[in-house]
């Protein structure tokens, strides 16, 4: 794709479309929204192919970085609009999701990811509620951890280590030989 | 914990979830630190990996044609930057980084120009900008034109449609820059987008023509002071640029802009002080974004609308002092940069 290979971008978003459009939506609860970050995604990845070639990591991982870093965005703005008091039908919680709106769910819709998300899925059921919220308020609300402590009422320092000990769990389950993200 | 190093901090910095002070600390730290960078990166890729646990949902069908449109525009796009950037250099030979003297950074303030006259301004200078400079090349087109001429018309082309496409929206938005902090006195630089679309138009006006082979980069601010270039263009004779933007994330309300002279169209990070820097945002917040009619010459106070429909993050905010009556007429000085008027930036 560095190349500017439009086959390439296509292999690409047909295999991480529906991940990072599900991941989009996860963050920010409307359909609309999470499709204009995964343009947006694809688009600036397009547009700097050459040097997402030569970051470390995978093109998964830019990928993923940045609908992550527009959802918390999102969500920051939303609760910012939140505290001033702004009209909150004007900005939906990011949190609030309709299910009943949501688009259909699918299953194995890439066998290749497959082998990773059980892994992950497993690794994230095996966690204590209060690490599992943590991550949840962390990674996918947008919280810091300074206020993920009185949230789920646990010491800043358990906070601080249910993020750390999950995050070195992840990273030892996906050092296994099939839980290789992208080979892109 | 190692002393020295931000050990405590990498698992909540990799998800996002230390304070802004923190952050940027330890992203000041992580660049002379292999070793936390090397740790970063290992949280970073093991958080990349939680997204894998959400149930799948797939994505809406047109959303493909959308990603793949943009980016066969990015092709066209792409190709004219290289070609402009190479068009005025000395055959072969790629120049060298001029020995520029120390900029005087100063803060300005911006002229109070009126708000509909600066979209007047906006408009004559963007279709100036693209037409003319289509024209007169159009003159040169032959059957033996290269296929970089070629790809240099489809790019004016698709920067002509975009423009057509942003006049005849009914929620183009100028969005207000502040704290502008420039290079030279009298440059001004607009934001103008519309809802519902990822593109932005950002626009230069007398801004000097960049030295030989030199382009000027646009980039936004991203979190820890680190730049990311959204966009490349050169000036015309009277000072004038834009450069289309398909933002790879909703640009904030207090997002900041820059921008630089490089030698390449491409490169990582500024490699020049920045000649200009703004930040979006207006001076007092206001929860409802107001409308400007594209063509209108005047617009009569209260305007105002709910836009429902519109990004929240685009949110304009127009001080009253700057909205003018039906009555108002647009000065002509508040046009800089336009052939015939005052204010151009001819080198």
């Amino acid at each position: 794709m560095a190349a500017g290979d439009l086959d390439a971008l296509e292999k690409l978003y047909d295999r991480y479309a529906h991940l990072l459009f599900s991941f989009a939506l996860r963050m920010v609860g409307e359909s609309a929204v999470a499709c204009t970050i995964v343009e947006h995604t694809f688009a600036g990845t397009w547009r700097m192919a050459a040097e997402v070639a030569e970051q470390r990591g995978t093109v998964g991982d830019w990928l993923i970085s940045h609908v992550h870093t527009a959802g918390i965005a999102r969500a920051h703005q939303q609760r910012a609009g939140q505290d001033t008091g702004a009209d909150a039908t004007d900005q939906p919680v990011a949190r609030a999701v309709d299910i009943s709106r949501l688009p259909w769910p699918v299953q194995d819709i890439d066998p290749e990811f497959n082998a990773l998300r059980t892994r992950v899925k497993e690794l994230l059921r095996g966690l204590s509620h209060h690490r599992r919220q943590a991550v949840d308020l962390a990674y996918f609300q947008g919280y810091s951890q300074e206020e993920i402590s009185p949230l789920i009422q646990e010491p800043l320092l358990t906070v601080k280590r249910d993020l750390t000990g999950t995050l070195v769990a992840l990273s030892r389950a996906l050092e296994g030989p099939s839980a290789e993200q992208t080979g892109d | 914990v190692t002393e020295g190093h931000e050990d405590d901090s990498i698992a909540a910095y990799a998800l996002g979830a230390l304070d802004l002070e923190t952050a940027e600390r330890v992203h000041a730290h992580l660049s002379n630190c292999p070793r936390c960078r090397a740790l970063t990166l290992r949280a970073l890729h093991a958080a990349c990996a939680l997204p894998f646990s959400l149930p799948l949902y797939v994505a809406p069908a047109e959303l493909k044609s959308r990603v793949l449109g943009a980016a066969k525009a990015g092709v066209v796009d792409r190709a004219v930057t290289a070609e402009a950037s190479t068009a005025t250099v000395v055959p072969t030979k790629v120049p060298a980084l001029p020995q520029e003297p120390a900029r005087q950074f100063r803060t300005t303030v911006p002229r109070q120009v009126p708000w509909i006259a600066g979209a007047t301004g906006w408009i004559v200078a963007a279709v100036a900008i693209v037409y003319s400079h289509g024209l007169s090349d159009r003159v040169r087109v032959t059957k033996e034109s290269s296929a970089q001429d070629i790809a240099r018309y489809k790019g004016q082309l698709s920067q002509a449609a975009t423009l057509r496409a942003f006049l005849t929206s009914p929620d183009l938005r100028i969005l207000p820059l502040k704290n502008w902090v420039s290079a030279t006195s009298n440059t001004r630089v607009e934001l103008i987008t519309r809802a519902r679309s990822s593109q932005e138009i950002i626009l230069a006006q007398n801004l000097a023509r960049p030295p030989s082979g030199e382009v000027y980069v646009v980039w936004i601010k991203v979190e820890n002071h680190r730049y990311q270039r959204v966009g490349t263009f050169t000036t015309g004779p009277h000072g004038q640029g834009l450069t289309i933007v398909n933002a790879a994330f909703p640009l904030e309300g207090s997002s900041t802009l820059g921008i630089s002279e490089e030698p390449t169209p491409a490169p990582d990070a500024p490699t020049t002080p920045m000649l200009l820097t703004v930040t979006l945002g207006g001076a007092a917040p206001t929860p409802k974004p107001t409308a400007l009619p594209a063509t209108a010459t005047a617009v009569p106070t209260g305007t105002a609308r709910p836009t429902a429909t519109a990004r929240p993050t685009k949110t304009m905010t127009v001080p009253a002092t700057r909205v003018p009556t039906a009555n108002t007429s647009v000065p002509k000085t508040a046009v800089p940069g336009i052939p015939g008027l005052p204010g151009s930036v001819v080198r």
